[in-house]
């Protein structure tokens, strides 16, 4: 059966003058084709990279930094625990505002109304910015964790747990403010909320029971509801970028 | 310049490129199209018109098999063609078959050439006379080189139903074809 249709390849004459016709007209289809460039993933990251402002990822890890040196100095203090967690989740829970002050000023340029006019996706800048922000608080964040369990000769897990909960604590509330309030420039906004997220952390110095081991379930469940609260926030956020209704909340 | 590289170029500006695809392949798409709708003169149309679809949706096209893409547009338009009740009656193929086979001197003598060209022909309606859905399957299969996985694709049907139909198509081909032997060999005893 292959011959038969072997056979057929060549078996039926084309007529060249109706074939360089329909090539022709191909050809005008062609000439009159606008090709839409449609980037692979990779590129776009590049150009999001490229273009991004690079100040709030260069922040936190030079708060980090800092946030270590001071936590350092003071370690030398004998019997001092308490104080080095606090004062670090204190930082930490203020290192959280670069990533909220990041996306809220795509909206304070006006990228959300340019969106359309400009051929720029404002969800996938909003996600890069978050992602990039999350991966580099959260290096940051192991980091310190892994470095404070050296000096106070405490257990991993516990130290994440006392690190992390105030920075993801303090990023719902920061991400609340960003999505319910109707402030043009929200960079005051953050930096007081900031302020008042650190110290209420640092209250916690003032309680010294709320680190012993049995409050670490309390801890625990605290993480994980502001785990959801954050996701919950983050889906909302892109939905209402999606929606249009950023662009129209931040107006004004 | 293979087809991958084709489609990566032209998805970055280089449309122009889009001619050599139209030039590679508009012989076979049109051959079958003219084998599944037994139309000589609207097999152009149709041959032009995957084509000019294929341009449409270069830019959101990725890159699996170029020519098994083709032929799908093809199939479609085919159905589509046929759907309207154009095609009914299929047009003579013969007359569009080289009147010389080629390779004939090659197996030194005319009157091989002539039984293989009346032998091409006679094969040829045996096929036109098939079931739509058989010899789409056949044409697929045999004359354009798909796998039968590509086929229950392209046709959007299970694959066993794909060997079914190829299964009784070569069956009925080869039964007509064995008639065929026999007549011949009566009407020169």
């Amino acid at each position: 059966m292959e011959k038969e249709f072997a056979a057929l390849q060549k078996g039926l004459l084309i007529d060249g003058k109706k074939r360089a016709v329909a090539l022709a007209r191909i050809s005008k289809e062609v000439r009159e084709k606008k090709i839409r460039v449609t980037p692979s993933l990779g590129h776009r990251l590049y150009v999001q990279l490229h273009y991004m402002e690079k100040w709030y990822l260069l922040f936190p890890v030079l708060m980090a930094a800092g946030l270590l040196g001071v936590v350092k100095l003071l370690s030398r203090q004998e019997g001092w625990r308490i104080e080095l967690i606090s004062l670090l989740s204190s930082g930490i829970a203020f290192m959280g505002i670069f990533g909220a002050i990041s996306v809220s000023r795509i909206f304070a340029n006006h990228m959300g109304e340019l969106e359309a006019a400009c051929f720029f996706h404002v969800g996938e800048i909003v996600a890069v910015r978050m992602i990039l922000s999350g991966l580099i608080n959260g290096v940051m964040i192991c980091v310190c964790a892994f470095i404070l369990r050296g000096w106070m000769r405490e257990e991993l897990l516990k130290v994440l747990v006392y690190i992390l909960t105030p920075f993801l604590a303090s990023n719902c509330l920061y991400f609340a403010l960003f999505l319910f309030l109707r402030e043009k420039n929200m960079l005051f906004v953050f930096l007081a909320a900031g302020a008042v997220c650190a110290c209420l952390w640092l209250i916690l110095l003032c309680v010294p029971w709320a680190y012993e081991e049995g409050m670490l379930a309390a801890w625990m469940l605290l993480l994980l509801v502001s785990v959801i609260v954050f996701i919950g926030e983050v889906c909302l956020m892109l939905g209402q970028i999606r929606e249009g209704e950023m662009v129209c909340s931040h107006w004004n | 310049m293979d087809d991958r590289t084709l489609i990566y170029k032209i998805q970055r500006g280089q449309k122009e490129l889009l001619n050599e695809i139209a030039e590679k392949y508009y012989d076979d798409i049109y051959r079958f199209c003219c084998y599944l709708t037994g139309q000589r003169e609207d097999a152009y149309d149709l041959a032009q018109e995957t084509f000019l679809r294929f341009i449409q949706y270069v830019d959101h096209y990725r890159y699996r098999n170029l020519k098994g893409y083709l032929l799908t547009i093809a199939r479609n338009l085919c159905m589509d063609y046929l759907r309207q009740g154009k095609g009914e009656v299929p047009t003579d193929m013969t007359e569009a078959m080289p009147k010389e086979s080629g390779g004939m001197e090659e197996r030194g003598g005319c009157s091989d050439g002539i039984s293989e060209l009346v032998e091409r022909q006679f094969f040829l309606g045996e096929l036109q006379k098939l079931p739509r859905i058989q010899r789409e399957a056949l044409l697929l299969y045999y004359y354009s080189g798909l796998k039968i996985r590509e086929i229950a694709v392209i046709t959007t049907v299970p694959v066993s139903t794909v060997k079914s139909r190829l299964k009784q198509g070569v069956e009925k081909l080869k039964k007509s074809m064995e008639e065929d032997n026999v007549k011949s060999k009566i009407s020169l005893s």
